[in-house]
């Protein structure tokens, strides 16, 4: 009797360790996507076309369309923006160059200078990003099972993550209504000291029956592993004080191209014309 | 096969005479309607708009990865290392000591079905009473939702029968199993590689029956959930076996 029981022990002590190995094993979009991003960070340049839109019922309420030019060797960056509201459109250029920030305002004489090198965003350990990821696989575990992955002819991967109403977890959706709502309320208090370097948005205030209703994630990753396609879709429905029904749509479309091929030329700053900005302050 | 049955009613009925069950019954009925009732009447959370099933699925989680839990180690406590401290674990009766041991444990994970239905039952009424979303479309997935969790639970209920015969004290059994339970809960944002060796990261498993599952993935966590059952189950029966009578 003993002996049977001690092989049962033993068969299924094996089985389950066998089966925790191969569901461990389980190399999912996720670890795909992990792996690129990890891989698209290490790029030395890169060319990325960024799209970011809002609409409102349908209609846009904000656009922006960025190209930037990174070189992290040579620590050269450009980034040309044309921000659009309703009514107003504006472009501007940012350029890093010796450590520091310009910017280029159209309509604008002035060039502004950034003093980024006291920045403190930049003591991110190795050791804490370990952290904050072991953190991160063990929160999403239930997510990443959603995640799809789709090989595509060429070789590149397509990666999608779609999360609608109940799929998209509780707390996430009650966390980012909450930090809409006071977003809006932050809103209205700093409408009295615009600044003339940002086109100003409008959101509908939004103020009940606020929730997300899709949450849509996708990539490609190329053969080399770097990531060359991000896009973001978040749908979010609530009423305003009048009870009017809004339904926001933002996206975002970011392209990314000749990595470790782009080359930043730096450009003329007229020294005469900077003008010292501080940043945050 | 009959007095497996008998003694499993028994069995049951010893569990249903205890206080900590009834009010463990009565928690199940009472939580999800006081839910309901916060969630639709409350002021404070106006501004959102969640959606029913969502909150549906939150009652599931809190029996499933709480109150279910707390009940399985309290009633394998009780009619384990309870029971051998009294004296009355190996009673004059005709039964076989395995039969004894599965009766035990069968005993156990029925109450768990029960207490599920019950509460599936109790989300349901209450939100048809009470939210304004409520859709009978919904109720073949949330049925299955509830019945699927089932199955991680017998594992966590094998696990805790074993885990009471490795102790000699009640007090010890049901506080040490509730440590090593938060214990399990916590170790894997430490060691991620840990994650899916314990048997309390597949108790919310239901979530990945409810979008596409891959088929491979069913076959991994069946296999799991199966070899682990028998592990604890055979373990456990090897120290029940030993002890004297």
């Amino acid at each position: 009797m003993n002996k049977k029981l001690l092989a049962v022990i033993g068969i299924s002590g094996t089985i389950m360790l066998g089966s925790v190995y191969s569901i461990s094993a389980n190399t999912s979009g996720y670890d795909l996507y992990k792996e690129a991003l990890k891989k698209t960070h290490t790029a030395e340049s890169a060319t990325l076309d960024f799209n970011l839109n809002i609409e409102d019922n349908k209609k846009s309420i904000f656009s922006s369309h960025s190209i930037f030019k990174s070189d992290s060797v040579n620590q050269l960056n450009s980034i040309s923006t044309r921000l659009a509201n309703e009514s107003e459109v504006s472009n501007m250029n940012m350029y890093k160059q010796a450590g520091n920030w310009y910017v280029i305002k159209d309509g604008l004489d002035q060039v502004y200078k950034m003093d980024m090198s006291k920045n403190p965003h930049h003591s991110n350990t190795v050791e804490l990003k370990d952290d904050v990821e072991n953190l991160i696989d063990v929160m999403t575990k239930n997510l990443q099972q959603q995640i799809t992955v789709a090989e595509k002819k060429d070789g590149n991967h397509v990666i999608v993550l779609d999360l609608t109403g109940k799929e998209i977890p509780l707390s996430a959706n009650a966390l980012s209504t909450l930090m809409i709502k006071h977003a809006v309320m932050l809103q209205d208090n700093n409408e009295m000291e615009s600044s003339d370097f940002h086109i100003k948005t409008k959101l509908p205030e939004l103020d009940h029956e606020i929730t997300i209703k899709q949450v849509k994630l996708t990539a490609q990753v190329n053969k080399e592993n770097y990531i060359e396609q991000q896009t973001i879709k978040v749908i979010l429905t609530g009423k305003d004080k009048q009870d009017t029904r809004h339904e926001l749509v933002l996206s975002i479309n970011l392209n990314a191209t000749n990595y470790n091929q782009t080359t930043v030329t730096p450009v003329e700053i007229p020294a005469d014309k900077v003008v010292e900005f501080n940043h945050g302050r | 096969m009959n007095t497996i049955k008998a003694n499993t009613f028994n069995e049951i009925q010893k569990l249903l005479t205890k206080k900590v069950t009834k009010l463990f019954l009565l928690s199940t009925i009472l939580v999800p309607v006081l839910t309901k009732l916060l969630v639709n009447h409350l002021f404070l959370i106006d501004w959102v708009a969640l959606p029913t099933e969502n909150i549906n699925f939150t009652l599931l989680d809190l029996f499933i990865t709480i109150l279910i839990p707390l009940f399985i180690f309290i009633a394998a406590t009780d009619l384990f290392t309870g029971e051998g401290e009294r004296g009355t674990l190996f009673q004059v009766r005709p039964i076989r000591r395995i039969e004894l041991f599965l009766t035990k444990v069968i005993a156990i994970s029925v109450l768990c079905l029960f207490i599920l239905l019950l509460e599936w039952l109790a989300v349901m009424i209450s939100s048809a009473v009470f939210d304004k979303a409520f859709d009978i479309a919904d109720i073949p997935s949330s049925v299955g939702a509830f019945i699927v969790s089932w199955f991680p639970i017998i594992v966590l209920t094998a696990f805790a029968v074993m885990l009471a015969l490795f102790v000699h004290s009640s007090v010890l059994a049901i506080s040490g199993m509730i440590v090593l339970y938060l214990f399990m809960m916590f170790i894997p944002y430490v060691l991620p590689g840990s994650l899916y060796l314990l048997p309390s990261t597949y108790l919310d498993w239901y979530m990945q029956w409810l979008s596409d599952v891959s088929f491979r993935w069913i076959i991994q966590t069946v296999t799991y959930l199966c070899s682990s059952f028998a592990l604890f189950f055979s373990i456990g029966y090897y120290m029940f076996n030993r002890k004297e009578a």
